[in-house]
């Protein structure tokens, strides 16, 4: 009690100054937070991007054979051109026959983080069966579940909504899957375009793993397909991007060859030049009797995340410099403080105070002044985001936030200590 | 009883700019004695002050506070003993001004473990209307006149109830009205049985005082018990 007596008496003296310089601490600290939590989806993306050697491009390719095509097919198709260490993804986007019509005539508007809003009709729902390998994309930017092969789902095929997909977590499409009734049922979603962007150009897309399908036998696996008889020249393409859809030319005769669109990713250690040379070689020749073809242009990578986020990144040196500044302001003061904090002291201890306890007054002093603005500033963030909807704060953020507040306390209180100490046998 | 026996203080010890303060003081006051240490500016007084008033150490010699040989103890005890034994005043009155009355004259007791909190209010109050300012209690100390701050401190020097209170030219800072109040309070404090111990450069002053003792280039250089008809002349 006399404890807080003492220290309630040391703060109110210096009412003004305190409010001062917790002012000044909760608006550094708030600045520092908000440009993290900015930042940190930013970085998140990028070091994903790095991880899994995204470059600054990416091509689409597509590989059409009259054999199943099947993962090692691919890579040694790929591994002829210098091509096999990269990374490469077969997201096969598939049309849904659609059971009820509940999403037949829709309206929906389709809004993409880079500010593109597509407002239309859609009466198809796309169903993505993405490959092991592309699963390892998607563990970033999806909100609620991921599709877990391992896992058995009572009844319904787990699938990840696109973000453009106008469907929720808990959504449910009931489709006449090949003949199959079949429940598609939404575990995930991706909460923005970003990641998806690279894999799809269309808005209502779901995603599930293909496991999952060849487990509930809506699929055949690559090596449980036939092999097809081959009539190249009956044949014609139809359909662009996203659309697998190869029809014979020959009414009578209609063979529909194997047909994969596949997302190649520059190597680090080649040139795009390097990169583009052995994708036309790809496409300029019919090898292993397949049709390669690419479409054009690349799509976007590592420089659209970069022009995404350019306010972002822009933003944080802006908001570091205000918080250093503020910081500076706040120890800056503190030093100019120094003397009545030791005149305080030498009273004290004419008045019996022992060094221990001046050493204590001083540390609790100095917390009293950046606690209670790191506590205020998490306050206003959490507000902030509340009121506008803006992610001011994360928990990285707060914990970033709360670890640089503390350590300027610490340093604060023990330059102060160290004063204390030094000038202990001072006197008024 | 405050005995000091062969005490030399020195400042820088053993540097080339070592300052010998005092030297070798043999001296001892008992309890009760009303005592004005005098001397001129640098002759040692204040040196000797903070030493009796565990403030400072001897660098040679021995210092005994009542029952304690302070060389004995560490710092965090010195401070219980001048918590528990001295009260001070100073010249500047050693006040924090931005503090009311009541704060200034409240910290000996905060530092005083055998004082509880309750009992504060009592003891505050009673400090203040022995020196005559009980009714600005919750005045901040920049808002007091010379008098009623040295009043302040001297609450605050008997607020702990110490047997010896330690001056140090209460009187520099005052008018000479207002000092002789302030020398009847030390003489009031002394009549009911405090050791007084005032350094002083003032010969009125030093001459209400019961002992005087001198000091010239950090030696005695004279100790009067009742010298103060003499030194006025």
């Amino acid at each position: 009690m006399k404890l807080i007596f003492l220290i309630k008496s040391l703060l109110a003296s210096r009412k003004r100054f305190i409010v001062l310089i917790s002012a000044s601490f909760v608006l550094t600290a708030v600045l520092l937070n908000v440009s993290i939590a900015m930042c940190e989806e930013y970085y998140a993306r990028m070091s994903y991007i790095e991880r899994n050697r995204y470059t600054d491009t990416m091509e689409r390719i597509y590989i059409k054979s009259y054999s199943p095509l099947t993962d090692e097919y691919v890579d040694k198709i790929l591994a002829d051109v210098g091509l096999e260490k990269n990374r490469r993804n077969s997201p096969e986007p598939g049309d849904i026959p659609l059971e009820s019509s509940s999403f037949e005539d829709k309206k929906s508007a389709y809004k993409f983080m880079d500010g593109m809003v597509y407002d239309g009709y859609f009466s198809n729902i796309y169903l993505c069966k993405y490959s092991e390998e592309y699963s390892s994309f998607i563990d970033t930017a999806v909100s609620g579940e991921i599709p877990d092969k391992d896992k058995n789902y009572d009844g319904y095929i787990p699938v990840i909504a696109g973000y453009g997909s106008g469907l929720n977590i808990g959504s449910e499409i009931k489709s006449n899957y090949y003949g199959t009734k079949t429940v598609f049922k939404v575990v995930g979603k991706y909460s923005d375009d970003s990641l998806e962007a690279y894999f799809s150009a269309q808005p209502n897309m779901i995603y599930t793993d293909e496991e999952i399908m060849y487990k509930a036998g809506l699929e055949l696996r690559p090596e449980d397909q036939p092999v097809l008889t081959p009539s190249p020249e009956k044949e014609q393409i139809v359909g662009e991007d996203g659309s697998i859809t190869i029809i014979s030319s020959d009414e009578e005769e209609e063979v529909i060859p194997y047909l994969k669109g596949y997302y190649i990713s520059r190597p680090e250690e080649m040139t795009p030049a390097e990169f583009r040379a052995r994708i036309e070689y790809l496409t300029e020749n019919e090898i292993y009797g397949a049709l390669v073809r690419a479409n054009n242009p690349p799509i976007k990578g590592r420089v659209y995340f970069e022009n995404l986020y350019i306010f972002t990144i822009m933003s944080f040196p802006m908001f570091l410099m205000i918080f250093i500044i503020g910081t500076l302001g706040v120890v800056g003061n503190l030093i100019v403080n120094a003397d009545s904090n030791i005149s305080n002291m030498a009273v004290f201890r004419l008045c019996g105070a022992k060094v221990k306890t001046i050493c204590l007054l001083t540390a609790v002093g100095e917390a009293a002044l950046t606690l209670p603005a790191l506590a205020v500033s998490l306050l206003i963030c959490l507000l902030i985001g509340l009121v506008f909807g803006f992610a001011a704060i994360s928990v990285l953020s707060s914990v970033i936030t709360t670890a640089v507040v503390l350590t300027i306390t610490l340093v604060m209180i023990g330059v102060r200590l160290v004063s204390v100490i030094k000038d202990r046998r001072k006197l008024i | 009883m405050i005995e000091l026996a062969g005490v030399d203080k020195y400042y820088n010890y053993k540097m080339d700019t070592q300052v010998h303060a005092l030297k070798n003081i043999n001296l001892t006051i008992e309890d009760g004695e009303f005592v004005a240490v005098i001397g001129v500016s640098g002759s040692g007084k204040s040196t000797l002050l903070h030493i009796i008033g565990c403030l400072d150490t001897p660098t040679n010699g021995k210092f005994i506070l009542g029952e304690y040989e302070t060389a004995k103890y560490d710092e965090n005890t010195l401070s219980e003993i001048r918590n528990e034994e001295i009260g001070f005043v100073l010249q500047n009155f050693g006040l924090l001004p931005d503090k009311t009355v009541y704060e200034n004259i409240s910290y000996p007791l905060l530092f005083n473990p055998a004082v509880k909190y309750k009992m504060l209010r009592k003891l505050i109050k009673k400090a203040a209307d022995d020196m005559l300012i009980g009714d600005l209690l919750h005045k901040k100390v920049s808002e007091l006149s010379g008098g009623q701050k040295q009043r302040t401190a001297l609450a605050r020097a008997i607020v702990n109830r110490p047997d010896v209170i330690l001056a140090d030219e209460p009187t520099a800072a005052l008018d000479k009205k207002t000092a002789f109040e302030i020398m009847d309070v030390f003489e009031r404090l002394n009549e009911a049985g405090k050791t007084i111990i005032i350094v002083t450069h003032d010969r009125n002053i030093a001459a209400r005082c019961k002992r005087v003792i001198e000091l010239a280039d950090g030696e005695i250089v004279r100790d009067s018990k009742k010298g103060a008809a003499k030194l006025q002349q």
